[in-house]
């Protein structure tokens, strides 16, 4: 314990003297920021006006327009569907909205139409979770999971291409210092740190009151799982170059699942194959309640952590303290 | 006791051996100096003894336990000064030692009284990429001593070094053997080797071509002189003549007119010259 405690302390001296921490660090600054300023509360979509030209005038439905041209004008600004009456037809001008949406209007018109208009209409969403969650705090899930999570991954690599540099990976070999204890190691620190950047970004955007206990566990594990797929990963490279190159590959197919998150209907079996999706899934949970299955959730969790520690494992030991070139 | 026995070693699988049938054995409390040029696979034994390189053929015991079979307990009592510094750049010396020895489960030197004796006990808190090559070779050996191993092995400890700081690591590996240590000392330098140790032998192109005691292979293969500085003609001239040949030595002595009279052995340099028919360069 001693041994993986001062490796833990050594590896953070170490890092303050890279450039790669600072640089993550300054981007966790940059999403406070973007989220905070940048992004809109509230997507202007949801305040469409509807206009109508030449309709009925007993037709209890939208707001008539000066004429046909100034109907089109607004529509074309973005803040208008358009609705254009002729004998036995309407025309629907609109800035290009899904044919689900329309038919939607068109249901709406339907009803004025026959003056069958129900008194209330209730507006219930499949996901009630997501029904309150401001904008621009919807998408501080992906980006805790893609940037303090992933410092693990990055850093961790990061450390090891030096260790080989410096050729001091040869001493930790003929040291009792062993594999587990140097995945543990690096793990637990990185652990701690994607927690406390999890933990930052958290409070600086969405604020105090979300599921803790839920948070802090998963942004613990969820490091850990990079932390360890990112050593596993790095093992067998020698420099920066080759690393560089193909790890970004490696975080783009990790960040696939941010297409499920955003459009839940698209959820194909092998998404939740990739570890970021139960991750994602479970913070958009802990900080804005409802939805995901907290037991799916846990073991697709646990699984990957056994699963990336293993991979570490047989990694670090043949490709980097074993395997290199002596 | 370490024992290496019948080792083999090709690194290319090709059938080409880097080194051949090596055998030797190191006792603790003893020096056992590894001579050879550059290329002759010096590096490469000591990597299969300390378990860097895995072993193809042959065997290295511990005490009797194979190499094969390394664990904890092992690792905790080797220490391994490398030919290249390796260390953690932007960590002081003071921290590149004091992280080595929590890596360790047993007692373990004071890092500053290390730092102390191989001179850097004043650089003990400045970063290690701001220092020399010599200040970082001496760090390396200064780690390779932190667990006051049983097994220590030294790759090179003084190439590099200002003739002072190289006679405080002498000082500093003879402390280890007093101690009981079994030390492989690997060097080009035949001065080195013939100071500290107890055995030494010649490896030459992948095989050991001599090994025996200093002063044995003096006897074997040197051949010992005096020389003489005579007066001849106004002029100094000088003569060898070999020490064993006392007569021809009085004959010269009653007749020239001799100034300065000097013994001299053959150095470990010349012998090993005519062992191998090869000039030993560093
Ligand atoms: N990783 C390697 N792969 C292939 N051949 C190697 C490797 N390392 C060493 N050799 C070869 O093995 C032989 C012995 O090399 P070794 O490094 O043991 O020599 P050395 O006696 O330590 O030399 P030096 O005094 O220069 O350090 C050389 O011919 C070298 O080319
Ligand atoms: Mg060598």
């Amino acid at each position: 314990m001693k041994s993986i405690l001062s490796t833990c302390m050594q590896d953070f001296k170490r890092l303050l003297t890279n450039a790669l921490f600072w640089v993550l660090t300054a981007t966790l600054a940059v999403i406070v920021l973007v989220v905070n300023l940048a992004l809109p509360k509230e997507m202007a979509s949801e305040t469409v006006q509807q206009l109508t030209y030449n309709a009925p005038a007993d037709l209890a439905f939208g707001v008539p327009a000066e004429s046909e041209a100034a109907l089109r004008e607004a529509v074309q600004e973005g803040a208008a569907i358009g609705f254009i009456f002729a004998k036995d037809s309407v025309t629907i001008v609109h800035p290009g909205y899904s044919e689900k949406t329309l038919q939607v209007y068109l249901l709406e018109l339907e009803f004025a139409q026959s003056g069958a208009m129900p008194a209330i209409i209730d507006v219930s969403y499949l996901d009630e979770a997501a029904k309150e969650i401001p904008f621009n705090l919807r998408f501080t899930p992906i980006f805790i999971a893609f940037e303090a999570l992933m410092t693990g991954f990055i850093l961790g690599g990061a450390l090891m291409l030096a260790e080989k540099q410096d050729g001091t990976v040869r001493a930790l070999r003929v040291s009792p210092f062993g594999t587990a204890k140097y995945v543990l190691s690096k793990t637990l620190l990185f652990s701690l740190i994607g927690t406390l950047y999890a933990s930052l970004i958290c409070l600086l955007t969405v604020g105090v009151a979300i599921n803790w206990g839920q948070f802090l566990l998963l942004s613990f594990f969820g490091t850990a799982i990079f932390t360890m797929i990112g050593l596993a990963y790095t093992s067998p490279f020698y420099d920066m170059s080759g690393w560089f190159f193909s790890m970004v590959v490696l975080l783009s197919v990790n960040m696939l699942p941010v297409m499920s998150y955003t459009s839940p209907a698209f959820t194909p079996f092998w998404m939740r194959l990739i570890p970021s999706y139960p991750i994602l899934m479970a913070y958009r949970s802990a900080m804005f309640g409802g939805a995901a299955d907290p037991w799916t959730i846990a073991i697709s969790i646990a699984a990957w952590c056994v699963v990336s520690y293993l991979l570490a494992l047989v990694f670090v030991r043949r490709k980097h303290l074993r395997g290199v070139k002596a | 006791m370490i024992q290496v026995n019948h080792v083999f070693h090709d690194y290319e699988g090709k059938g080409k051996s880097a080194v051949s049938d090596i055998s030797f054995s190191v006792e603790g409390g003893s020096i056992f100096g590894f001579l050879g040029p550059s290329g002759a696979g010096k590096s490469t034994i000591q990597n299969i003894m300390t378990g860097l390189l895995p072993i193809q053929r042959g065997e290295v015991l511990y005490e009797g336990k194979s190499v094969r079979g390394l664990n904890t307990a092992f690792f905790n009592q080797i220490g391994v000064s490398f030919e290249q510094s390796n260390l953690y750049s932007s960590l002081t010396g003071l921290e590149n030692l004091k992280f080595y020895a929590a890596l360790f489960s047993v007692p373990t030197v004071n890092p500053l009284e290390l730092l102390d004796r191989v001179g850097l006990r004043e650089d003990a808190n400045k970063r290690v990429s701001n220092y020399s090559k010599g200040m970082r070779q001496r760090l390396t050996f200064a780690r390779a001593l932190i667990n006051r191993p049983k097994y220590l092995f030294l790759d090179e400890p003084t190439s590099g070094l200002d003739p002072k700081t190289a006679v405080g690591i002498r000082e500093l590996i003879l402390e280890q053997k007093s101690r009981g240590a079994a030390v492989f000392l690997t060097t080009h330098s035949m001065e080195l080797a013939d100071a500290l140790s107890d055995t030494v032998a010649f490896l030459y192109g992948g095989v050991i071509a001599a090994m025996d005691t200093p002063e044995a292979l003096k006897r074997v293969y040197g051949r010992r002189e005096v020389r003489v500085v005579y007066r001849e003609d106004g002029e100094e001239r000088e003569r060898a003549i070999p020490m064993d040949d006392k007569a021809a030595l009085a004959a010269f002595l009653t007749t020239a007119d001799a100034i300065k009279l000097h013994s001299q052995e053959a150095t470990l340099e010349e012998i090993f010259l005519r062992v191998t028919g090869k000039e030993l360069t560093a």
